[in-house]
């Protein structure tokens, strides 16, 4: 088995935060993000920035996430939360398909139906992920400049459009709380590096290269919030399918440069493939070990078609959509990615400390 | 959705008829299972996930 470096692995958790990141005004749908959402990731990052250590307690025992369930909780109880992730993680791939296909559906190929970009999606997943998450870490290491060089221009380009008179005040605590949890939902995916620690070379790194990534994301995410907030205003926003998309149509250079909202799909749907490949890898990772199965590559494709069969069944609408994100996919994402986690942690800390008062 | 659907039916039926190439034919058979029975309920039904926990939330 080829091994990724620590900085592969973080790099592919950056880049699966770019689409959620943009879909992140959904929180403003419910009607509960205003004017001072921006600075909601920054409450995120710091919190994300504690739990790195909690994370890091876990990773150096050189186990990865359901070795210390086992450890933790023992055989019994370890496979029924390991069923619960791995139905977690079938209905997580199947939402975030979801999102992909209707998001190329109806923004730029309106007259085409969505099986067509699913079955191509899962295609290209499947062919990605025969080979292991090494592929796909590499692959990421083109995506995520390109990613993160297109989207630095777009907002440099929207950013003196920017009113900061739309920004102030910053009051309403309800609305910075909802929009930080909702952020939370995707920082969290840093946790999925703990389901592929036996296929890390040097995680020593992890702590302070987590930290730097989730500074860099953290401010990224401000960028974009300050930058959509601030050339539409908070109500507009709530109106929106796709504010981010509507903000970057806006931008033109006389007839020279116009229609720049296609780079915005592209980037869109690499986040995707790298979003969906590496939850779907973490998800047979945690079956390959509840089922003791070493190669999880033959159960790529009755897991990428199951998911795809779940697809139509998720919503009906993108409103829909929303608030199955909301209400139901955001509160999971937290329960899976923070909860569990720091449960396991302290009773692995327990266990340890027990077993070391009885060997002396 | 009728044409994958379809497909997999097909594929599925391929793929079982070689199962002993498969290391873990039990867990291999429940995702064929699960993924026949909920394309079926999608196809008979078009439910949506959404509505139902709409009405119980």
């Amino acid at each position: 088995m080829q091994k990724i470096s620590m900085r592969q692995a973080l790099m592919l958790v950056v880049g699966m935060v770019f689409s959620p990141a943009v879909r992140m005004f959904s929180a403003f749908v419910s009607g509960r993000g205003d004017q001072s959402s921006w600075i909601a990731p920054v409450f995120a990052g710091a919190f994300m920035v504690l739990f790195i250590f909690v994370l890091w307690e876990l990773i150096k025992k050189n186990r990865n996430f359901y070795q210390h369930l086992e450890y933790s909780f023992g055989t019994r109880i370890s496979v029924g939360i390991g069923i619960l992730y791995v139905v977690w993680g079938i209905l997580l791939t199947s939402v975030q398909m979801r999102y992909y296909a209707q998001r190329v559906a109806s923004t730029i190929y309106t007259e085409i139906g969505m099986d067509i970009f699913i079955i191509i999606l899962v295609g290209i997943c499947i062919y990605a992920l025969k080979n292991g998450i090494n592929v796909i870490a590499r692959m990421n290491e083109l995506l995520l400049p390109t990613i993160i060089f297109v989207t630095v221009i777009l907002l440099a380009f929207l950013s003196p459009d920017i009113e900061t008179k739309v920004l102030v005040p910053i009051y309403d605590w309800t609305s910075l709380t909802h929009v930080a949890v909702f952020n939370l939902g995707s920082f969290g995916y840093l946790t999925f590096v703990l389901f592929f620690v036996d296929e890390i070379n040097d995680r020593e790194r992890f702590r302070k290269q987590a930290i730097w990534g989730t500074v860099a994301v953290t401010l990224f995410t401000v960028w974009l919030f300050v930058t959509v907030i601030g050339t539409l205003g908070p109500h507009i926003i709530e109106k929106l399918p796709y504010p981010f998309f509507a903000v970057v149509k806006q931008i033109s250079l006389g007839e020279f440069l116009q229609h720049i909202e296609a780079f915005v799909i592209t980037l869109w749907i690499l986040s995707d493939f790298v979003l969906i490949s590496f939850i779907s890898a973490a998800t047979l990772k945690l079956l390959g070990g509840i089922t003791k199965t070493q190669n999880t590559r033959e159960l790529l494709l009755p897991y990428f078609i199951l998911c795809a069969t779940l697809v139509p069944m998720m919503g009906r609408t993108n409103y829909e959509l929303e608030f199955l994100s909301e209400k139901v996919f955001i509160p999971l994402n937290l329960i899976f990615l923070f909860i569990i986690p720091f449960v396991v942690f302290v009773f692995g800390y327990f266990k340890d400390k027990r077993k070391l008062r009885r060997s002396v | 959705m009728k044409f994958l659907f379809v497909f997999v039916l097909i594929w599925f039926v391929v793929k079982l008829m070689w199962l002993k190439n498969i290391q873990n034919k039990p867990l291999y058979i429940a995702f064929c299972v699960t993924t026949v029975f909920l394309g079926i309920i999608n196809l008979l039904f078009e439910p949506s996930l959404a509505d139902f926990l709409k009405r119980w939330m």
